[in-house]
């Protein structure tokens, strides 16, 4: 039994070690500009606000990306989640990346919108990511708020 | 006959407080405030006593349409309706252009205005803007009832009437020692047959008791008591569908009815000292109702309306007068006060029809097909409505008469303060999906609370002249104003929280329409006074048995309240400032009773137009008011036929109103209608047995129109109606 403390009391105290001291890991906003690469040409969206949302162990997280269009056509804005996003702690952040995940958006999951190629990195305030929704080409750049 | 009318609260209560009384031999007791005789006031007056009640069969005020010159009651909805328009003024919804006092005691709230009129002595009606005196709601003019009253000394009275539709009405009026009795109970089984539920809509029950109570046992002090109780149970909306230029049977399948207990208890004192006659009249009023209605009127489930309300209210007013009335100057002094609070339940129910065609048809058309479409899966989908109205008023006033033989000049003030405050607390709760994403329905509360209120200061003026050409002959110009008080909108509110709905079921799910559903908020529910300017000249002549009243005038109407169309995709409509009108009319009545005939006529015409109206869609200046009828005809003569000790008494009368436009636009019209009446009565000792008709033309007209969800509605005149009944003097 002691045997068995000691074990989980050393993988917890290595797990506090290897704990990320960086805040913005941690749930932080975003804003900045959304770039969609449309059929119908590149059009970007100032002032677009995204939340960063880690989990408590900071190896994943969620990106909501809230108001967005992906065409300027588009006759609607919408709310759109991209949960289990692998994160990579990095000494000045992380890099994020995922890869086929069908995000969350109108009260469930979009799969005409299936995310795919997701690589992003977290450095010091600054947030950038680039995606394709379903086969739209999307890139962000927005600073911590 | 000589008549003189004591004006005063005082004489309601005693007339053997009034010194001028006991050297009078006749004389005719209203419970108006003015300082001066009936024939001394500087307005169109229609001044009806009891034979003239009983001859007409008026036992409800709607009886009174027409037999006042001008007036137009229509009898539809149910007893909390009291649509009244005067000179151009008037609207179905929310404060009336007419002021009631019964006993001197102003009745606040428009919900109990209809009741049964079982002792009523005397219906005397001040028309035209009567604001300095009687303050708000007083702009088209004031309705005074005298009930039946201890010093009356009259016998006791049993009444009963049975007519079609199994209507029966039985009363009793009783003097014991200070006290005057008097209870009334009417039955119907209604006019108009609900086609979907195969019975009668309409149907009334209810029971009215008064207890009046006067002391003037101390030589200059008089104080009286009145506690009136009035509860009825009735069916109503009978409204019938027009379509292809016809009108369909009344239809609908959800409930329509109205209940009401309503509880007024009033005390009076008067004191005159030697200088200064003093007058305390107070009431609290109680006030509990609950309608319900099929607010589409069809046989489809598409919403109902229910208003449930429970209101308490208490009135002061001090008024202050010269005790010596053979005086020139006559000035009178008063401070007058009220607080009301009402408790009002409003839910509006969607249910399946109204979810599918009013709410989601409505959002679905806001959102791209290819991003989705809503669903809600509720057969019923509540909008509940809470409502918590405070208001409140405080007004001086003070009006002087200056009596100079021939002249009377009469000069006034009010200045009159109301505010008002409204706690809202509605929710909407429904599930929903967002289809296809959504697999699974979501529940979603949507609360909308807050408070708004208003405050208003308002100086009412008025100045008028008399003069008295001969003994017979008066002439008269007033300039006056009154003014109808503002309030809050709370029927838009449902329709608030259906925009509200649907904008957060859109935010719950992260759908943002570039065309959001837009609504009126609270803060713009509130609406402003409605001001009327009046400027009047008439005359009355009065020879022998002949007498007569004519007047004409012109009416300003300024920040009318009338109903318009609110931003956005909303099905309701709100009242709110919108509008300006003018009225121009002429107003006559002709009275002559030679021994035992008695005939009488009352003729208005009015032109009431729009100066500006633009209701959101459409604008409509230039254009006449909807329901104001351009002329009111009221022709009546009777005769007493002496048969040995006994009477046969033989009244007829035609009344009618018209034409008038159901619309602001004018495409909808109604002609001029005549309805013929009769009463036959057999008087022998101290019973009277009678035959009497109403619309005995049959005349087939149609009260009330309004649009609902995109359909058209009518509600019909009642249809020929027959009575017998007695009255006995015990």
């Amino acid at each position: 039994m002691l045997a068995i403390a000691a074990v989980l009391a050393g993988c917890d105290k290595l797990e506090k070690e290897n704990e990320e001291p960086v805040s913005v890991l941690k749930s932080t906003d975003y804003s900045g500009t959304l770039t969609v690469n449309a059929s119908s040409g590149a059009f970007d969206t100032d002032s677009i606000k995204v939340s960063f949302n880690a989990t408590e162990r900071a190896d994943s997280a969620s990106i909501i990306l809230y108001k967005v269009k992906f065409s300027p056509r588009m006759p609607v804005s919408l709310d759109v989640t991209i949960p289990g996003i692998v994160v990579k702690k990095t000494e000045k952040g992380a890099i994020l990346s995922c890869d086929s995940i069908v995000p969350l958006a109108m009260g469930g999951e979009y799969p005409n919108y299936t995310v795919k190629g997701f690589q992003g990195e977290i450095m010091d305030d600054l947030l950038t990511f680039s995606l394709n929704f379903g086969s739209t080409p999307t890139s962000y750049q927005g600073k911590a708020q | 006959m000589t008549t003189l009318v004591l004006i005063s609260v005082l004489a309601t209560v005693s007339p053997l407080c009034d010194t001028l009384s006991q050297y009078l031999p006749d004389i005719t007791v209203t419970a108006l405030k003015e300082s001066v005789a009936l024939e001394s006031i500087a307005s169109a007056v229609s001044d009806i006593s009891y034979p003239t009640l009983k001859s007409n069969g008026i036992y409800r005020p709607n009886s009174l349409s027409s037999i006042v010159p001008g007036l137009h009651i229509p009898d539809y909805g149910a007893s909390m309706t009291s649509t009244i328009y005067l000179r151009g003024m008037g609207s179905r919804m929310e404060n009336p252009v007419m002021g009631l006092y019964i006993d001197g005691i102003p009745i606040l709230d428009k919900n109990v205005y209809d009741f049964d009129w079982e002792g009523i002595n005397r219906a005397t009606m001040l028309r035209g803007p009567q604001g300095t005196l009687y303050g708000r709601n007083s702009m088209g003019g004031i309705l005074s009832l005298s009930t039946l009253s201890p010093t009356d000394g009259a016998r006791p009275v049993i009444s009963l009437e049975y007519g079609n539709a199994n209507t029966v009405r039985a009363g009793a009026s009783f003097i014991i020692g200070n006290n005057a009795l008097t209870t009334t109970y009417r039955h119907t089984d209604g006019f108009f047959i609900n086609t979907y539920k195969n019975a009668q809509c309409d149907p009334y029950d209810g029971l009215a008791l008064r207890w009046k109570w006067q002391n003037h046992s101390h030589e200059n002090t008089c104080i009286s008591n009145i506690l009136s109780v009035n509860v009825s149970e009735e069916g109503g909306f009978a409204y019938g569908l027009w379509q292809n230029d016809t009108l369909y049977p009344v239809s609908y399948n959800d409930e329509g009815s109205y209940r009401r207990l309503s509880v007024i208890e009033g005390f009076k004192l008067h004191y005159c000292g030697q200088t200064i006659k003093t007058d305390i009249v107070t009431s609290l009023q109680l006030l509990s109702d609950d309608m319900r209605m099929d607010q589409d009127y069809t046989d489809r489930s598409v919403f109902t309306l229910q208003q449930k309300q429970l209101s308490g209210a208490g009135t002061l007013e001090l008024t202050f007068r010269r005790a010596d009335d053979n005086v020139i100057w006559k000035p009178q002094t008063g401070l007058f006060s009220f607080y009301k609070r009402n408790s009002l339940y409003a839910p509006v129910v969607f249910k399946r029809d109204g979810i599918e065609t009013l709410i989601l048809n409505n959002a679905n058309s806001h959102i791209p097909a290819e991003i989705g479409q809503l669903t809600i899966s509720d057969v019923t989908m509540p909008v509940n409505s809470d409502f918590l109205i405070d208001t409140w008023n405080t007004a001086l006033f003070h009006e002087s008469v200056f009596d100079l033989g021939r002249w009377i000049i009469t000069a006034g003030l009010r200045l009159d303060y109301e505010g008002g405050n409204m706690d809202y607390d509605c929710m909407a709760r429904l599930h929903y999906r967002f289809e296809p994403v959504m697999t699974q329905d979501k529940e979603l509360d949507v609360p909308y609370l807050g408070a708004v209120s208003h405050h208003h200061l308002e100086l009412i003026p008025k100045l008028s002249a008399l003069f008295k050409a001969t003994d017979a002959v008066t002439l008269y110009t007033t300039v006056s104003k009154g003014y109808r008080s503002g309030g809050f909108n709370t029927q838009i509110f449902s329709d608030i929280l259906q925009n509200l709905t649907m904008n957060a079921v859109m935010q719950d799910i992260g759908v943002y329409l570039d065309k959001q559903f837009v609504s009126v908020s609270a803060d713009n529910t509130e609406y402003d006074p409605e001001y009327a300017w009046n400027l009047e000249l008439g005359t009355r002549l009065r020879k022998g048995t002949f007498s007569a009243g004519a007047s004409a005038y012109y009416m300003d109407v300024r920040n009318q309240q009338l109903t318009v169309f609110p931003p956005g995709m909303s099905t309701g409509r709100m009242m709110t400032n919108a509008g300006r009108s003018r009225s121009i009319g002429l107003e006559t009545e002709l009275c002559w009773n030679p021994e035992q005939f008695r005939s009488h006529i009352s003729w208005s015409w009015c032109d009431a137009r729009f100066v500006s109206y633009y209701d959101g869609n459409l604008d409509y200046s230039g254009n006449l008011l909807p329901y104001v009828p351009k002329h009111t005809l009221n022709l009546g003569a009777g005769y007493s036929l002496r048969i040995n000790n006994n009477t046969l008494d033989i009244d007829a009368s035609l009344n009618g109103a018209g034409p008038f436009n159901w619309d602001e636009t004018g495409s909808r019209q109604e002609p001029f209608r005549l309805k013929a009446g009769c009463r036959i009565a057999f008087v022998f000792g101290d019973w009277e047995i009678y035959v009497r008709g109403d619309n005995l033309t049959g005349t087939q007209g149609r009260t009330f129109y309004f649009k609902s969800v995109g359909n058209e509605f009518f509600a019909s005149c009642k249809p020929r109606m027959i009575m017998i009944g007695t009255n006995i003097n015990l």
